[in-house]
């Protein structure tokens, strides 16, 4: 469970994003909408602990995600918008170290990149790789290990088809698994019928839809209403 | 630090970021120590002088120390980007705390000057001759490597950790062993102040602090405002040694009874010479921190346009230099001033050669505005002759704008800031 109890973030102090925000992310898949620049990469990157929260608390499994750093880190999986791996390490020097820090077997390195196709690639820097195979080698790097908690931002933009595919295809497994998955998306379609609760970022607050309307039309049109910010 | 994922970060930084940042910093190094070789045969005896003393009971004392703080805590601050790029995104999302992600990267950093502690190690023994003295001053080098790292390694504390690494580094440098001992303390203080890693990307930081730039302001001088963003306090650092030629200059004449002819001459190559070494420190910082933009030479603008932007603002940062010549011999403003154009443009147009170089923009900046200064002090009139090739300066740096591989990615000098395809722009 990822849990938010009175988040608050601002990058500017008069435009903050949460302001004592609550949000419990459970088992499951949960959609995160709303209009670009509401703060669904924020609330993503609070969850993930790349941003600290200007008060209140992120939780991961009842552990504080910034005074129980590697252990609430152990289970989670982020794959962000803009994959911002170093460029001075090759793709295989970056997933050695994420397989040593989850306590992987470093011979998982070379599944998980020929999972997302990067097989041949893997002694290049990012910075070497297009946008698309940029976002696989993040990919590859959330494959390791069994995470519980995983973040995707926009996790099917610049994927070809194939990857698309093979994306919605470990999804489901991890759903399978109990995972808890948070996925940020302006592709609604894919995810419709996956999500189990749907969350926006508005005035401050994380408001939660759950459950959604069980029949597939209705679904849609409530995400589409809060993708537009409706 | 059992469970804090500091070995697979250590083993990680000390194989990507320290091992690029010795790559880069080693020619740096061994560069220095050529020219200072070419300067006189008596250099490494001197050189190991100022920085260890003479071979006696008693230590070296402040001045040597604090030049081996000034160079170590240099090689770290070149370091410490290209080692602490990036580390308050993604890769904050794994398993392992703040104090893990700061310490292993301090240790990056410490390694990267390995170049440096050999060099400075294989020159105390020309100089210190007793055991004690040697040991001691052989056991500060990597203390004074180490407190630099600490100091130059961003930390959620700074106010706190950087005060005590500083004078750790200086301490460490002195060569006496309670000096050694209080070094080591203020070190082990200064990682203890520190804290974890600050969290929060750069961008978000920035944003924070109010540095997002006037929406009202002139587009006219948004170039100049981005170069003077991506600069930051690198500006007062190149100004703080670009015109040590300048103040050599005007110790010379002070303190010697000379001619008019020579005060101007002495002027001449001090302003001169102080002029190339800002041109230099500049140009490389902007090309480090601020690499070629390639979104922006879709718009309306030509590359000359953009070069003479650059010209402009290298050379107006350079023209204190004139001025301060000016102060020591009027006669001397005139043909520095003259020079100035043809330097700058050429500045610029360094600027756009300098990823595909080993030695940067700064390289060819020095290797050719070094000499035209000298050929300036002794015959002013060549100034005229760099006025007239201005033009052609400008011509040859349009061109270089134009031939930019914008979009390849050269490791050795790109620092991705600023950089709107890099990996930080989370």
């Amino acid at each position: 469970m990822i849990r938010l109890r009175a988040a608050a973030f601002a990058y500017r102090p008069s435009e903050p994003v949460l302001a004592g925000a609550d949000l419990e992310i459970p088992a499951g898949l949960t959609l995160l909408v709303g209009k670009n620049g509401c703060g669904k990469s924020t609330l993503l990157k609070l969850a993930a602990g790349v941003e600290r929260p200007d008060g209140g608390q992120v939780e991961i499994d009842g552990l504080d995600l910034w005074r129980d750093e590697t252990k609430a880190r152990a289970g989670l999986a982020y794959v962000p918008e803009q994959p911002d791996l170093t460029p001075y390490a090759s793709v295989a020097e970056i997933l050695r170290l994420v397989c040593r820090l989850r306590g992987e077997p470093e011979s998982a390195v070379a599944a998980a990149l020929a999972f997302v196709g990067l097989s041949g690639l893997a002694g290049r820097s990012v910075r070497e790789l297009s946008m698309g195979q940029r976002r696989k080698a993040v990919l590859a790097a959330a494959l390791l290990g069994t995470p519980r908690h995983v973040l995707l931002d926009e996790p099917l933009e610049a994927m070809d088809r194939g990857a698309r595919d093979d994306v919605l295809a470990w999804i489901d497994r991890l759903l399978a698994a109990g995972t808890a998955v948070l996925v940020v998306s302006h592709e609604l379609e894919p995810f419709a019928a996956r999500a189990a609760r749907a969350v926006t970022v508005a005035g401050g607050r994380c408001p939660v839809f759950d459950p959604l309307p069980a029949d597939p039309t209705e679904r849609l049109a409530l995400l589409e209403r809060l993708a537009r910010g409706e | 630090m059992p469970g804090s994922g500091f070995p697979a970060l250590a083993r990680f930084h000390l194989a990507v970021g320290g091992r690029l940042a010795a790559v880069v910093l080693a020619p740096v190094f061994a560069a220095g120590f050529g020219v200072g070789m070419l300067l006189g045969v008596d250099f490494l005896n001197s050189l190991a002088h100022l920085l260890f003393g003479a071979d006696g009971p008693r230590p070296a004392g402040a001045a040597g120390a604090l030049w081996i703080a000034l160079v170590t805590v240099g090689a770290a601050e070149t370091a410490a980007p290209r080692v602490c790029r990036g580390l308050a995104g993604w890769i904050r999302h794994l398993p392992a705390d703040g104090r893990a992600h700061r310490r292993a990267a301090a240790l990056a950093v410490a390694a990267a000057q390995l170049p440096l502690v050999l060099l400075l190690a294989v020159l105390a023994p020309v100089v210190l001759h007793r055991p004690e003295r040697l040991a001691a001053a052989l056991l500060g080098l990597p203390l004074a490597a180490g407190a630099a790292a600490l100091f130059a390694v961003p930390s959620a504390r700074p106010w706190a950790a950087r005060p005590p690494a500083l004078a750790a580094a200086f301490l460490a440098g002195t060569g006496s062993w309670p000096a050694l001992g209080a070094a080591a303390l203020l070190a082990l203080a200064a990682d203890l102040a520190a804290g974890p890693l600050p969290a929060g990307s750069g961008a978000a930081r920035q944003a924070r602090s109010g540095r997002s730039g006037r929406q009202g302001a002139s587009a006219r001088w948004l170039p100049a405002r981005i170069a003077w963003r991506a600069l930051g306090w690198r500006l007062a650092g190149a100004y703080l040694s670009g015109l040590l030629p300048w103040a050599a200059a005007a110790l010379f004449i002070a303190h010697n009874a000379l001619s008019p002819r020579a005060v101007g001459l002495a002027a001449r190559l001090g302003g001169g010479a102080a002029a190339v070494l800002l041109l230099a420190q500049i140009a490389e910082a902007l090309a480090v921190q601020r690499p070629a933009w390639p979104w922006a030479r879709s718009l309306p603008q030509s590359a000359m346009a953009r070069v003479g932007a650059d010209a402009l603002f290298l050379g107006s940062h350079a023209a204190p230099a004139i001025v301060l010549a000016a102060w020591l011999a009027p006669g001397a403003a005139l043909p520095l001033a003259l020079a100035l154009p043809y330097l700058a443009l050429r500045s610029a147009g360094a600027l756009r050669r300098a990823p595909e170089r080993k030695t940067g923009a700064a390289g060819e900046i020095l290797m050719e505005g070094l000499w035209l200064v000298a050929a300036v002090a002794l015959l002013p009139w060549a100034a005229g002759a760099l006025a007239a090739a201005a033009p052609l300066a400008a011509r040859l740096a349009a061109e270089r704008e134009r031939r930019q591989k914008v979009s390849r990615w050269l490791a050795i000098h790109h620092l991705a800031a600023g950089d709107p395809q890099s990996w930080s722009a989370s």
